[in-house]
């Protein structure tokens, strides 16, 4: 990729760069991907990111089940968005069917859900920071359905 | 981040709010609960998704 090519012909000059940058912005405009709710499309990594933006600030995939009076938080994970903007991009630019897009993002709710008893134990809880914990369980659940698309 | 807040001429306001998100995404801060840097480290995780999978490619 231009990032690697780059980093080993140092001595490219700043013209022939850009041209690579060029090269590259016009891969990722072929694979441009859809921003819910808008006719926007972006380059896959920048959709990534609007996407998990706007899916997470409206907060409906919440699960926050007070399980003890010092675990009001409880079971408190994301597991829809993080596995639904995965595959859903991934749908976009590697052109799978509905089925499989449906079996890749059931398959990343089911692993993230899972993963909540032992990421959320009180124990662990206590070791590692709220947002650590949180953002393992969205790596698990997202990585496992990319994987299976 | 300092350097390029003032490269960019923001004033001590502005780079009071950039200063606490450069330091969200370098750990994740609980502090953050209620602000819109949650979302963010939603979309930055998907974000760095791609990227990951880009550089592995």
């Amino acid at each position: 990729m231009p990032l690697a090519r780059a980093g080993s012909e140092q001595n490219r000059r700043a013209t022939d760069f850009a041209q690579l940058t060029s090269v590259r912005w016009a891969v990722t405009r072929a694979e441009a991907v859809r921003v819910l709710g808008t006719a926007q499309r972006l380059p896959l990594r920048f959709a990534a990111f609007a996407n998990g933006v706007s899916i997470h600030m409206e907060d409906f995939d919440d699960t926050q089940l007070a399980v003890a009076s010092d675990r009001v938080y409880g079971q408190l994970t994301h597991p829809t968005a993080p596995c639904f903007r995965r595959p859903r991009n991934r749908r976009n630019t590697m052109h799978v069917s509905g089925k499989q897009f449906m079996l890749g993002y059931h398959i990343g709710v089911e692993v993230a859900l899972q993963d909540c008893g032992g990421l959320l134990a009180p124990g662990l809880q206590k070791r590692l920071p709220f947002d650590r914990r949180v953002r393992r369980l969205w790596q698990h659940g997202g990585l496992r359905q990319a994987a299976r698309l | 981040m300092a350097a390029c807040a003032k490269l960019r001429g923001y004033d001590a306001d502005l780079i009071g709010q950039a200063i606490p998100i450069a330091a969200s995404q370098a750990s994740g801060l609980a502090q953050n609960f209620g602000t819109l840097m949650k979302p963010f480290h939603a979309g930055h995780a998907a974000e760095a998704g791609v990227i990951a999978s880009d550089l592995a490619a």
